[in-house]
């Protein structure tokens, strides 16, 4: 399977940007890039048929609600969910959690009771618990983290226990952090929450484009991505549930769409998912995404996974023996996904980002929506490449050599030229 | 173009003004949340307390902050009280010289904001 230089011509904007020089990527854990398939997708959904759904008198409009419902056997094949009714879509994977703490959470979980958290939440899965907690007098209650490792901290023998002890009654965790790349061991941690009847809701925003995913596999009772960051186009979002869960949660959103019946002063509501679909959806979205998915199934995300991984060493080694660099997260590619997030000693992120953009190079910088853990990782912000199937060696060897560039250019400390000349090891 | 020309990068790097003045006319702090740059900034007048004598910043900051801490802190000698309420961010951008992106104005302005606070106080 190609990847890298292999696939760009499937994607529009390197064509944009060939000969400048001015077009390496490294930020696809923002959002990832399209390829021509996802928009023209969206395009065609415009110009032959851009007809509401589900309420088909004729056949343009039949025609955009089986595209558009098409998309959820496609999301559930992707993820191997058991039913495609259990793919409700939403915006983003915000969305997904503010719906999640809105109907499923303010309706079963009690004052009193306890919500689990990691110390690696990005705020899209950790702010609608705050404001949950608030409206509802539940307590917080959060899994730390290893700051020399990236891994959560728990004791498969004790958490039991312990979920029974805190009387916590949801886990809300993220599958891969945005900013460690750590891959947690959601099998594990389900397991063990069931057993205590706790339920699992797992924040795939990083994952899902990155990595296989079975969310029965993974013991997960909800599990919520975005299709912006896996080639998807932006403002569709995925929340994938249980389906018994699904029929026991209240609406969120209403109006239409969502009804069965509807009298002066009272509605009746339709079957999951539709019940949370209130209004016209994003349909020329949705059926983008459908393109999206079905380009990463063609091209395996076994293969995505592995090329990402190769990407992840390859820049690892490349990067090591810049002067005053410390990677945050996991060493091994085994236990992380393909972002890599870093500092260097003496050279402000900001600075950093700014003149990698001089050269081409676009990255990330600040605290990428995880404040809590850049505090508790004791740094107000770091940088971040990430990584993706059109990403190749000759972008990390660019990154490198700016980077590399960038350093000398501000390191406040002046590094011994020695140290320079150290090889990178073999990591 | 480049916001890091060599100027900018020497007084980030060897700042001139970088320092603190001890029992200072006038000091304000200043914080950027969103990235953890923090700055403060000490003012001191004459004898005859009609000019700026001497003008010091201290903190941790990107290059764009220190730069344009070290700048400001030497366009402000000389200046009355009155001069300092007139300068504006324009004159600082101006003295400056290049024009940062949206993001990273913000950098070159906490300097700014720390003097307009200290201002008040003289
Ligand atoms: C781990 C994680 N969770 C949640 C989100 C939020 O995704 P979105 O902005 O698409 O809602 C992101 C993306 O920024 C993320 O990386």
């Amino acid at each position: 399977m190609d990847f890298g230089k292999a696939i760009r011509k499937d994607f529009p904007i390197y064509g944009r940007y060939a000969g400048t020089g001015l077009f390496c990527y490294l930020d696809s854990a923002a959002t990832s890039l399209k390829p021509r398939v996802v928009i023209d997708a969206v395009k065609e959904y415009y110009e032959a048929y851009s007809t509401n759904v589900h309420r088909a008198a004729y056949s343009l409009a039949e025609r955009a609600t089986e595209e558009y419902e098409g998309v959820r056997a496609m999301v559930a094949q992707l993820i191997h969910a058991p039913r495609a009714d259990e793919i409700i879509f939403t915006r983003n994977t915000t969305e997904s959690f503010n719906m999640l703490a809105r109907t499923y959470a303010e309706h079963f979980i009690k004052t009193g009771e306890g919500i689990l958290l990691t110390e690696m939440e990005h705020h899209g899965n950790l702010i609608p618990w705050q404001e949950l907690a608030r409206r509802k007098g539940i307590t917080l209650h959060f899994i730390p983290i290893d700051s020399a490792t990236g891994a959560l901290v728990w004791d498969a023998a004790t958490f039991g226990t312990f979920l029974k002890e805190r009387n916590i009654k949801l886990i809300s965790l993220t599958h891969v952090s945005n900013v460690l790349g750590t891959i947690n061991p959601i099998a594990k941690i389900a397991a063990i929450a069931h057993e205590a009847g706790v339920i699992v809701a797992v924040d795939g925003a990083q994952s899902a484009p990155h990595l296989p995913i079975n969310v029965q596999d993974l013991g997960a009772d909800f599990f919520a991505f975005s299709s912006h960051k896996m080639l998807g186009p932006t403002g569709i979002g995925i929340l994938w549930g249980r389906y018994e869960l699904l029929e026991k949660m209240p609406v969120f959103m209403v109006g239409g769409h969502m009804i069965d019946d509807v009298m002066s002063t009272r509605a009746t509501y339709r079957a999951p998912p539709l019940k949370f679909e209130a209004g016209t959806p994003n349909i020329a979205g949705t059926i983008g995404f459908g393109a999206a998915v079905k380009y990463l199934m063609d091209l395996g995300m076994d293969n995505v996974r592995d090329h990402e991984k190769m990407l992840l060493t390859a820049a690892r080694h490349r990067l090591a023996d810049i002067p005053g660099i410390s990677f945050l997260g996991p060493m091994d590619a085994e236990d992380r996904s393909g972002v890599l997030a870093f500092t260097l000693a003496g050279v402000h992120p900001h600075d950093i980002g700014s003149l990698c953009n001089e050269a081409g190079v676009m990255i990330r910088v600040g605290d990428h929506c995880a404040r809590p853990l850049h505090k508790k990782l004791g740094i107000p912000a770091s940088c971040r490449a990430s990584f993706s199937v059109y990403n190749d060696m000759d972008d990390i060897e660019l990154f490198a050599d700016v980077l590399k560039t960038v350093q000398k250019k501000l390191s406040a400390i002046p590094v011994s030229l020695s140290h320079d000349a150290v090889s990178a090891g073999n990591n | 173009m480049t916001l890091y020309r060599q100027e900018i990068i020497e007084r980030y790097r060897f700042p001139r003004y970088k320092g603190v003045i001890k029992n200072p006319h006038a000091q304000a702090e200043k914080i950027n949340s969103f990235c953890g740059d923090e700055i403060a900034l000490f003012l001191r007048l004459n004898d005859e307390k009609s000019q700026v004598a001497e003008a010091r910043f201290d903190g941790q900051g990107c290059a764009l902050m220190t730069a344009s801490a070290d700048i400001l802190c030497e366009a402000v000698q000389g200046k009355t009280s009155d001069d300092l309420r007139k300068f504006s961010a324009e004159d600082l951008l101006q003295i400056y010289g290049e024009a940062p992106s949206p993001g990273r104005l913000k950098c070159l302005l906490l300097p700014y904001e720390a003097l307009k606070s200290a201002t008040t106080l003289l």
